[in-house]
């Protein structure tokens, strides 16, 4: 933009540079170059002269430096103009433009003009500058930014002056008394400021600037993964806060993806391509970690504000990952932190968190963060509903730090610690009985907590070599119990010590070995009433029981896989073949092994794999493919050998995946993937097991999915973000023991137990649709929303009962029909989000209001049935929720 | 403005389900206390156990909703427990127009009503495959009764609709206890701590009044002292902790089961003036013993 001033021999301000084409990017730019230090050219003697203005057309390029690498004039002007306007534009300085990727280089045009202004003419007295009359900063609200070359103008006069790169300027010559500022500058709103100047007086000036528009799309990638695997799904952080119904929650978000079925009561678990929750595996940088939500299934127990990426994995991984047979999420924390300290504190209606980070040191090369949560919900419920009622209180807390350094020679260095506990508990009136069992009153507890230190060097002593090493400690805990009658205690103490390095053999070669070191101990404790052995026989005397187990485990998985990229531009092709060697030994002792010896059972197998990823036409199309092994240790209650020697072993998947991603234009693409996996040796129940001693699981089922995957989305460039995402599949599994083709069976009259070979897994949802979005408001209000579909599970409805006279309960029963062979009605909901971000000098204020199931059907997520099975109720899933959060944004 | 009707729309739908009114609730089902047709309520056997070669009869506690009074029969059939649920039963060659009692019990029926009343002989040889130990402990026979319409059998068994015939079963321990199980002695029945007087007819209530239900059972055989064999082989004196089930005809019994010391549950009246029903209570002792109290009430 230019003043029109009064004839001076001084060049006019430029006008802002405006990108025209971005360089080749992958992803959309997200923010363009800017000024950061502003050169005036001299103005041409000749065109002075002459009288003659002029604007200079530059096409810039710009590298991810934000250096100018090459300039070319677009509309020559002759007279000097050209000469003067390159002179002063390569001895700028811009910032680079962005994407969610982070800096790129760029092509834009450019122009700078040239202004005539009245020369006056110097008088003796005038040869000295005017004396000093303001002196100030300019400085951006909330972020608190000074901001370069914020144009400041007197109105009416002629004095222009710009900030400097530290955002500082001086204004000299104004009229005595109230004069007026005027603040201009792209993205930001316009101000002015009334001063008063005072003859022999130096006005010191912190003005402020309100950006136009202040949401996050910071180049802070969620959900890529762009070196060595082939699944390519980002999303940014502002879009997942503001998608109804995660709460804000980077992980949550999984669920809204496709390959992700719908858990009950909107809860945390994983369900993946057809997979059992325990199947997929969680990681944090790197290492495999227990659980990663809060029992309630709401949030996550990591801040998402400490949260870098998020790595969704449905299937089709290398053999980084291993002992999971479903998909795999690997979370990595941030290691760069902000520079002048950032505090968040946020609250809504189930807990309260706060958030702190910064950067430390000389070139702020060290960082640290802290963040702690505590939920206050187990605190509301009973005010409303007192404690003469079955009450459901659930109770959390998590807290995280962190430090990282960066060193000269590129290396890296940090340390976590992070941990969570959450208590889940059912509190009951004293006054009235829980069933006629005598041993079960009293409350219903759940208490699980979670503690890890996880270290990380990242080393990179060659241009062919980097090494990468994480070791860790965590110890875990479970108890559970019903009054004093029946507990049940856990614990462990694992390391995982995870070593990986890339060898790069020749440019298109990198040799990848690495090991993962896993050991520990554990141990349990649990103590019942009854024993299982007659906890079925409402008439046999009861006797105590209780049996511990203590011991250890360890397994060595050293893996190696080789990186392929066969062309030239080395982005466009990859295959990485792998070999995955995965063993398990269990140590156990303690009476459960029934004479007190020393049991050790060990494991193994082999998980050869395949990936590749061709970029068809760059950027714009590329094909993938995968196929593998992947096994998978049995659970620890499964592997114990209660009473008897463990016979369990891994569980095996065959999985294979097909697909392509396809760019329509910069801001929409979509991706489409089949695939199908076999599973084998699954864990089941001994269906001969009648005591303790006999072996209670085994290696003895099986199972399918198949299905294809489908995500079509516009990314966040505009007001607008949003993607829909479709799942068709189908899994199925088979136990072992009698069954019925069912070709050849008649079902109507089969009682259950000898039910069909082939029946629906227990998430089997045949339909998976979601589709969120949200727009950008003026004035930084917003709107969101969310709608899903889903298929309902397969169910068993009852359809007889028979009343057992000992135990006054009635047995319910399914006469004919097939085994899962009804299914509950499909679910149907929306949610609605508004928020407005208020900005002030030193914070902002982000509100918000979530309206979950604003409109939903029934959606059940199971049924309940009368005493004697005669009726049938829904019960249904979540109900509407008004959620009203607050959070806060200090820039330190 | 353009987000104002969509706001509209917003707050208009805000928690409305789709197709709600089309589904009963959790909360519509049928309670477990309240006898709206003909039902189970209870089994016993008598005596409550029995030694090998020993005889037990059979009764059974049936509810009906008031103002029924259907004609029933029943079948009882028996066999000892084993792994797989229920008693298999095979006529083979046999006859039923001329069958004797012995030969349906060979079978395992082992009544017939109206006719036939039920009874079990445990053959002397049921526990000789078990250790002396586990005899004290005994095993338990599996009793199985069928109830339905007397007018179901008039279209002939094949054409039974089997949604009308009410099953159950309980199970008969046959042991060489030294102390084997009686079933609970009962006193009296109380409402609001006023034992009812024994032969009244019904007891007058208020509508919609609540009222305390309470059962008293005998000083010795209400609650018995009983020895047990533990697993370390150490013989315990145990007492036996018995607890109530309660039910109604009408009106809302606020405690569907209650604990020993706690032998009384919460009854609220129905609205109905007029309103006749019958309240009952089955006292189990957790060792296959049964024992109930009936009483009728009337709404004034």
């Amino acid at each position: 933009m230019w003043f029109l001033l009064p004839m001076m021999a001084q060049p006019a301000p430029a006008q802002e540079p405006a990108p025209e084409e971005p360089a080749p990017a992958e992803l959309p730019i997200v923010q363009g170059p800017q000024i950061v230090e502003y050169v005036e050219a001299p103005y041409p003697a000749e065109a002075q002269e002459l009288g003659i203005e002029a604007v200079v057309t530059l096409q810039i390029e710009l590298s991810a430096e934000g250096e100018v690498e090459a300039l070319e004039v677009v509309t020559p002007q002759g007279h000097g103009f050209d000469e003067a306007a390159v002179d002063a534009v390569l001895q700028m300085v811009f910032s680079p433009a962005q994407t969610a990727q982070g800096p790129v280089p760029v092509v834009f045009e450019f122009e700078y003009g040239f202004e005539l202004r009245p020369v006056v003419p110097l008088t003796p007295e005038e040869d000295v500058p005017p004396p000093l009359q303001m002196d100030g900063v300019v400085l951006q609200m909330a972020t608190r930014t000074p901001l370069a070359g914020v144009s400041i103008a007197v109105v009416d006069s002629d004095i222009v002056t710009t900030t400097d790169e530290d955002g500082r300027f001086e204004i000299r010559g104004a009229p005595l008394g109230e004069v007026v500022l005027r603040l201009l500058h792209t993205g930001h709103a316009t101000e002015e400021k009334r001063v008063e100047v005072s003859a022999g007086e130096v006005a010191e000036l912190k003005l402020w600037l309100r950006a136009e528009a202040y949401r996050d799309n910071e180049v802070v990638a969620v959900y890529e993964r762009v070196k060595d695997e082939v699944t390519r799904r980002t999303i940014t952080i502002e879009e997942v806060r503001r998608v109804p119904g995660t709460f804000g929650d980077p992980i949550k978000v999984i669920q809204t993806l496709p390959g992700a079925a719908r858990t009950p009561f909107g809860t945390g678990f994983l369900i993946i391509r057809g997979a059992d929750p325990e199947d997929s595996g969680v990681y944090i940088d790197g290492i495999r970690v227990p659980i990663i939500y809060h029992l309630t299934g709401t949030t996550s127990v990591l801040s998402p504000d400490l949260i870098d990426s998020v790595d969704y994995l449905p299937g089709g991984y290398s053999v980084k990952y291993g002992r999971t047979m479903g998909g795999t999420v690997d979370i990595t924390t941030k290691d760069t932190f902000s520079e002048d300290g950032k505090l968040v504190w946020g609250t809504d209606i189930l807990d309260s968190q706060v958030y702190y980070e910064t950067s430390l040191g000389k070139n702020k090369r060290h960082g640290v963060a802290v963040g702690a949560r505590r939920s206050y919900i187990d605190q509301i419920i009973p005010l409303f509903l007192g404690d003469s009622e079955f009450v459901l209180k659930p109770r959390y807390w998590d807290y995280q730090l962190k430090w990282a350094s960066k060193f000269d020679d590129g290396n890296k260095l940090s340390s976590f610690v992070y941990g969570s506990d959450d208590l889940l508990q059912v509190s009951t009136p004293d006054d009235v009985a829980q069933g006629s069992d005598q041993d079960t009153q009293g409350a219903l507890q759940l208490r699980y907590s979670s503690h890890r230190w996880i270290g990380r060097w990242q080393a990179r002593p060659t241009d062919a070599l980097r090494i990468d090493l994480t070791p860790s400690i965590g110890l875990d805990g479970v108890t559970s119990g019903v009054g004093d009658a029946f507990t049940i205690k856990s614990d462990q103490l694992v390391s995982q010590v995870r070593g990986e390095m890339g060898i790069t053999l020749r440019p298109e070669i990198e040799l990848v070995p690495g090991v993962d070191l896993i050991s520990g101990f554990w141990n349990f404790d649990l103590r019942s009433a009854v024993s299982f052995e007659i906890a079925d026989d409402p008439l046999a005397e009861r006797e105590p029981v209780g049996f511990d187990g203590r011991g250890s485990f360890w397994s060595v998985d050293p893996f190696v896989r080789l990186n392929l990229r066969p062309l030239a531009d080395s982005d466009r092709w990859l295959i990485s073949p792998g070999l995955r060697y995965v063993n398990y030994a269990l140590i156990t002792g303690g009476t459960v092994t029934g004479d007190g010896s020393r049991d050790t059972a060990f494991t193994q197998s082999l998980d050869p794999r395949i990936l590749t990823r061709l970029s068809v036409i760059e950027d714009k199309f590329a094909v993938k493919a995968a196929t593998g092994l992947y096994h998978q240790p049995p659970q620890p209650q499964e592997a114990l050998g209660i009473g008897t020697e463990s016979t369990v072993g891994f569980e095996q998947a065959w999985s294979t995946s097909l697909g392509w991603e396809h760019r329509l234009s910069q801001a929409l693409h979509y991706d489409v993937d089949v695939f199908y996996r076999k599973l084998d040796r699954l864990v089941v129940q001994n269906p001969d097991f009648t005591a303790f001693g006999d072996p209670a699981f085994f290696n003895g089922g099986d199972g399918r999915a198949y299905g294809l995957e489908v995500i079509a989305r516009h990314d966040p460039v505009g007001r607008f973000f949003g993607w829909v995402s479709y799942t068709l599949s189908r899994a199925t599994r088979r136990d072992p023991g009698e069954c019925v083709d069912e070709e050849a069976g008649d079902p109507e009259n089969r009682l259950l137990g000898t039910g069909p070979c082939w029946f629906p897994f227990g998430f089997d949802q045949t339909h998976i649709f979601s589709a969120q979005g949200g727009y950008d408001l003026p004035h930084d209000f917003g709107v969101s929303a969310q709608v899903q579909y889903v298929t309902g599970n397969p169910s068993t409805a009852f359809n007889a009962g028979v009343y057992d006279a000992d135990s006054d309960f009635y047995q319910g029963f399914r006469i004919g029909g097939l085994n899962a062979g009804d299914r509950l009605p499909p679910f149907f909901q929306t949610s609605l989000r508004f928020d407005k971000l208020w900005t002030f000098k030193r914070w902002q204020l982000d509100t918000y209001v979530d309206l979950l199931n604003t409109v939903r059907g029934v959606n059940p997520e199971f049924t309940l049935y009368n005493y004697d099975f005669t009726e049938a109720a829904y019960v249904r899933g979540l109900p509407f929720i008004p959620n009203i959060g607050i959070e806060a944004k200090f820039h330190l | 403005m353009k987000t104002f009707p969509t706001l509209v729309v917003a707050a208009l739908l805000t928690g409305c389900v789709i197709n709600g009114e089309k589904h009963i609730r959790p909360r519509d089902l049928d309670a477990s206390t309240l006898v709206n047709r003909t039902r189970i309520l209870g089994i016993r056997a008598l005596p409550a156990e029995i030694r090998p070669g020993e005889r037990a009869a059979f009764e059974a506690l049936i509810g009906t909703a008031e103002g029924e009074a259907p004609e029933l029969g029943s079948v009882w059939i028996a066999c000892p427990e084993g792994d797989d649920f229920g008693c298999a039963t095979d006529l083979g060659d046999l006859n039923l127009d001329n069958a004797t009692p012995e030969d349906l019990a060979a079978i395992g029926f082992i009544g017939f009503e109206p006719g036939l009343p039920p009874a079990y002989a445990a053959p002397n040889d049921l526990l000789d495959d078990i250790s002396a130990a586990d005899r004290l402990e005994g095993r338990s026979v599996l009793v199985q009764l069928s109830l339905f319409p007397l007018e179901l059998l008039e279209e002939g068994v094949e054409e039974i609709d089997f949604n009308a015939v009410e099953g159950a079963y309980k199970r008969l321990v046959v042991s060489e206890a030294t102390t084997p199980n009686d079933n609970p002695g009962l006193s009296a029945f109380l409402v609001d701590r006023f034992a009812v007087v024994p032969g009244i007819s019904a007891v007058h209530v208020e509508p919609k009044q609540s009222y305390d239900l309470g059962i008293l059972l005998q000083d010795v055989s209400g609650r018995e002292v009983y020895e047990f064999v533990n697993s370390s082989g150490e013989l315990e004196e145990r007492v036996e902790e018995p607890y109530a089930s309660w039910y109604a005809t009408s009106g809302e019994v606020l405690e569907p089961v209650t604990l020993w010391p706690f032998m009384e549950s919460t009854w609220r009246a129905p609205a109905e003036a007029g309103t006749k029903g019958t309240w009952y209570v089955v006292i189990r002792d957790r060792r296959g013993g049964m024992s109930w109290w009936t009483q009728d009430f009337v709404v004034d």
